[in-house]
């Protein structure tokens, strides 16, 4: 019986294997166009791997567009839609956890009808509030109204409830504030769930694409995703050089996300082993 | 027992002082400005005149109105079912490997997608897909099958944009459901192995059950976003062929943006603001029924 | 010491005076100008800039097309416009009435040299809709045939002065692509999925037929619109063109040496002039006018002027005002070296001078200025219109063999008369 749970493993553990492969092509796909000359992109005797290694396309967009200052734009921003979406989040998830007060229900009621608001379609009334705070092409205009993260609240209200109640009726009695139970207590026991939500929120917010096109009329306060689709800048054939914009796009938060993505396995497995 | 006492109140509301300022400015008002806005004719930018329900009729009149609805609700049959299954079996087949190293990249490689800009991804998979040089297409010549122009044929069109959606999203529904797996505790495995019972039967008596609070939330969660889809959609096909692909959100930048009717946009946006409510009010309570037969 | 800080700061003051009496007047510009047009207008802004002490300008570009057009709309409206842009005068009937586009008088012209003279009658008709001047003409830019002169050669379609002949006329055109067909797969590179590339050849072809757009307020009368659209089906279903093709990829398979001919507009003229100068063109090109199929001569044309966005929240200041009609007007006279980047420019006096009719390839081309055809003057038509939408959705995919002629331009009609 042994054996045939290890020949059916091992065709499980191939089959995930070549699956996740075959998802991941289309990267590299478009990593090995971008390494290759933009006439060998459209030779008809085309190759898998990129006959010559050449950088050519990726010094062309670095030299020709203003790439780097998107970068800090798309950073900053991500940095402090992040940064302010935990800072408002978890105190509201925690005092809809643990406290009782009056509208409390109204407000969760609340919480939970905002996922399903299509920002997209406030963006007019959003565009005008923006510009009268005068803070069109600004960082705080792309930044604010993405501070707003009903799921964050409803993710750290669910982590919240399941500490045990015995620490936090402690605390109590000994006369700690509620400021001090949420950071002595319940923040240190979920700082799993706290790294993988800034990580999503960090994503999101970097990938925002429609509220950055529709409010940033400056080249240099474009985010990256925007810039991409200003870049066909890109001369006469073009296919490697956007290749390599959609990899520059891409890869230092691709690069972030492997290194962090321990953290983020980790924390999740941290955050399973929190029994209610 | 005085269940508010002063102390707690006080605490709460600075706890959820900011969250709400913020709501109220940056989610409530804009809604109830929108909502205005729909009864009015004002164009994109300024004021217009009041004309009460007349752009609703003008809405229940639309041709492209209903298209648009059919082609949102098209799309999510293709995405949150698929997204949801599809999301669950990378889950499985992720958590089964002990190895830590290879199920971090197997779990890197489905999440990678996910973490690219919507604008990256098009960009891509547009390349991937082109007629002329798409390595799809000669995919497809090698297996004598037409060449496809994916985004130009009304059959693929859609299809297409959902598989990339897919594509791009999924992770973050693994990411959910091995979360939920990893809650299992493997003492229950452990004791149906004793009892003789296969993999089907774990699946169906223990894992499943189990881990239906995470997947009614990702059907949730996916019916919202899908609804909501706007993005790719105009980035790859921009409404076309033949309107196939427009769904309602594009239809708002259309009417609001291109034919600078700001009032008539409002209208559509609130009455898709409307159908999400409903709908996810139904499916959550159609999940909730299902679960508690269980 | 005292002596040393007054030399200090005299040195400052007499530093800081000449600074100060050349306040820089910085111009925000907009444009949509990528790929050749935007490398060559880069260097117009660049040779301004190091030319003017007193005055910078600061250009952004944006995407071509509707987003570009969205933005300047919101912008204006809340009082965060450029001061200067580009804009399609085919655009021209859509935008005056909404009041986007600041008018310039015609002392404000004169100030900088500008008259109704300098201009091609027809254009600077167009650059005065609305009954006054909404935008400097800048250039024409039109369709052209872009050949493999090696190919054609070879098909017996090449006359001895190098110029492409037995292409005029539907018969020879179709006579002419059935030879290409045996050398290469595909003769003619298009983009047959791009509604906007569809539109301008398209409409060339209905003109050809002396047909009409819009006659009365009414779209496409009679059956010429079918023809039209005939035509480019034929050429679909033959296999001399490829089905839905993007942009990109059309000019790819002209540039590869896939195809024999490329229908595109002149903005293309720097990319094979700039990848045949690399030797990364495996082939000696030319550039002619498109062939002529019909009876009457015509060729799509639009051009590009140089507007100011009107914004009733924050106006332009004067000083502003004066910087960009400078600007306006250096670029006016300066537009023969955007004429390199494929386009006639609008400067009539620069078309008619020596240095415009030694240029290569343009003068190949120079017979576009007398059978010009521009959009039909209508809000529902030009760039970024309903119109272009319409083929996107209904011609295109007719082209591609997914509807029949008459099918698509009734969808054509019913979608463009319902928002006149």
């Amino acid at each position: 019986m042994k054996k045939n749970i290890t020949f059916s493993w091992i065709l499980l553990t191939l089959l995930s294997i070549v699956f996740a492969l075959i998802f991941i092509f289309p990267l590299y796909w478009a990593l090995a166009t971008s390494l290759k000359s933009e006439v060998e992109v459209i030779n008809p005797d085309w190759t898998i791997f990129p006959k010559s290694f050449n950088l050519d396309s990726y010094i062309d967009v670095i030299l020709r567009s203003q790439i780097t200052t998107w970068y800090v734009n798309s950073i900053m921003t991500s940095f402090g839609i992040t940064f302010l979406v935990i800072l408002i989040s978890m105190p509201c998830g925690y005092a809809l956890s643990q406290l009782n007060f009056p509208g409390r229900n109204i407000l969760l009621l609340a919480v939970l009808a905002s996922i399903m608001v299509p920002g997209t379609a406030l963006v007019i009334a959003l565009f005008i509030l923006i510009a009268d705070l005068n803070l069109i092409n600004t960082w705080s205009g792309i930044i604010l109204p993405q501070v707003l993260s009903p799921v964050c609240v409803i993710v750290y209200k669910q982590f919240f409830d399941q500490v045990p109640k015995e620490l936090r009726e402690a605390s109590v009695i000994d006369g700690a504030s509620e400021f001090q139970i949420l950071r002595k207590i319940y923040l240190p026991l979920n700082w799993g769930i706290t790294t993988a939500l800034a990580l999503v929120t960090f994503i999101a917010a970097w990938n925002n694409f429609f509220w950055p096109f529709i409010m940033t009329t400056q080249q240099s306060m474009f985010t990256v995703p925007v810039a991409i689709t200003s870049v066909d800048d890109a001369f006469g054939i073009f296919y490697a050089r956007e290749m390599a914009v959609a990899m520059l796009a891409a890869g230092p938060i691709a690069f972030l996300y492997i290194i962090f993505q321990k953290k983020v396995t980790q924390a999740i497995m941290m955050t399973s082993g929190i029994k209610g | 027992m005085n269940k508010y006492n002063k102390k707690s109140i006080i605490s709460s509301y600075l706890l959820i002082f900011p969250f709400v300022f913020f709501y109220f400015l940056f989610l409530l008002y804009p809604t109830i400005y929108t909502l205005i806005f729909s009864f009015t004719n004002s164009p994109l930018i300024g004021w217009g005149e009041w004309v009460g329900m007349e752009n609703y009729i003008k809405l229940w009149n639309d041709k492209l109105f209903w298209k648009s609805l059919k082609n949102t609700f098209v799309f999510v049959f293709w995405t949150v079912a698929p997204n949801t299954i599809i999301g669950l079996i990378c889950a499985l087949m992720i958590n089964r490997i002990k190895s830590y190293l290879l199920s971090g990249t197997l779990l890197a490689c489905f999440f990678l997608p996910h973490i690219l800009p919507v604008t990256v991804v098009t960009e891509i998979w547009g390349w991937m897909v082109s007629k002329q040089f798409g390595i799809i297409q000669e995919l497809l010549d090698f297996w004598g099958f037409k060449r496809i122009g994916f985004f130009s044929q009304k059959t693929w069109a859609m299809p297409m944009v959902a598989l990339i959606t897919i594509w791009w999203t999924v992770g973050f529904n693994i990411l959910l459901f091995i979360a939920g797996l990893k809650n299992i505790s493997p003492d229950l495995y452990e004791a149906s192995d004793i009892e003789g019972a296969n993999a089907f039967q774990q699946f169906r008596f223990i894992t499943w059950p189990l881990i239906w609070p995470i997947t009614a939330l990702v059907l949730t969660l996916q019916l919202i976003f899908q609804l909501k889809i706007f993005d790719q959609m105009y980035l790859l096909t921009g409404g076309g062929p033949f309107n196939s692909t427009i769904v309602v959100l594009q239809l708002v930048y259309k009417q609001g943006f291109q034919l600078n009717k700001g009032g008539y946009a409002s209208a559509i946006a609130m009455v898709l603001f409307a159908i999400i409510v409903i709908s996810s009010v139904f499916q959550y309570q159609l999940l909730r029924n299902k679960d508690e037969k269980q | 010491m005292n002596k040393k800080l007054l030399s200090i700061v005299t040195g400052l003051f007499l530093y800081l005076i000449p600074v100060s009496a050349f306040a820089v007047t910085e111009v925000i510009w907009w444009d949509f100008l990528g790929g050749g047009d935007g490398v060559r207008m880069k260097k117009l802004i660049e040779s301004f800039n190091s030319s003017h002490d007193d005055i910078q300008i600061n250009a952004t570009t944006l995407e071509w097309g509707v987003p570009f057009y969205v933005k300047v709309q919101t912008s204006a409206a809340i009082g965060e416009q450029p001061d200067m842009m580009t804009y399609h005068l085919s655009r021209f009937p859509l935008a005056v009435p909404t009041g986007v586009l600041r008018p310039i008088s015609k002392a404000e012209l004169a100030s900088v040299g500008i008259t109704k003279d300098r201009f091609f009658p027809a254009n600077w008709e167009a650059a005065n809709f609305g009954g006054a001047t909404h935008g400097v003409p800048l250039d024409i830019h039109a369709n052209v045939m872009y050949f493999n002169a090696e190919m054609l050669a070879e098909a017996g379609l090449l006359d001895s002065n190098g110029d492409p002949t037995l292409l005029d006329g539907i018969d020879n055109f179709m006579a002419g692509l059935a030879k290409l067909d045996t050398m290469v797969e595909y003769p003619i590179g298009f983009a047959s999925g791009n509604g906007g590339m569809i539109w301008r050849w398209w409409y060339s072809i209905l003109r050809m037929m002396d047909g009409e757009f819009i006659v009365d307020g009414k779209v496409c009368p009679g059956d010429k619109c079918e023809r039209a659209t005939q035509v480019l089906i034929d050429l679909v279903e033959k296999g001399y063109m490829p089905s839905e093709t993007d942009y990109g990829s059309a000019k790819a398979m002209f540039a590869s040496g896939q195809s024999a001919i490329h229908i595109n507009g002149v903005w293309e003229v720097p990319t094979f002039v700039d990848l045949r100068k690399n030797n990364e063109l495996g082939f000696k090109f030319g550039v002619r006018d498109m062939p002529q199929l019909f009876e009457k001569e015509a060729t799509w044309a639009d051009s590009h002027a140089f507007a100011i966005p009107h914004s009733d929240k924050k106006p332009i200041s004067d000083e502003k005002l004066k910087a960009v009609l400078t600007v306006m007007g250096w670029m006016s006279d300066n537009s023969l070296f955007w004429a390199s980047a494929g386009h006639i420019p609008a400067n009539k006096d620069i078309v008619e001078s020596v240095f415009y009719n030694n240029m290569e390839p343009n003068s190949d081309y120079a017979n576009i200025g007398n059978n010009m055809v521009t959009a039909p003057s209508s809000h529902v038509t030009g760039v970024a219109s309903p119109t272009y939408d319409a083929f996107q959705n209904f011609i295109m995919p007719a082209v591609n063999g997914q509807l029949s002629a008459e099918e698509a331009v009734q969808m054509v009609r019913d979608d463009v008369e319902s928002l006149m």
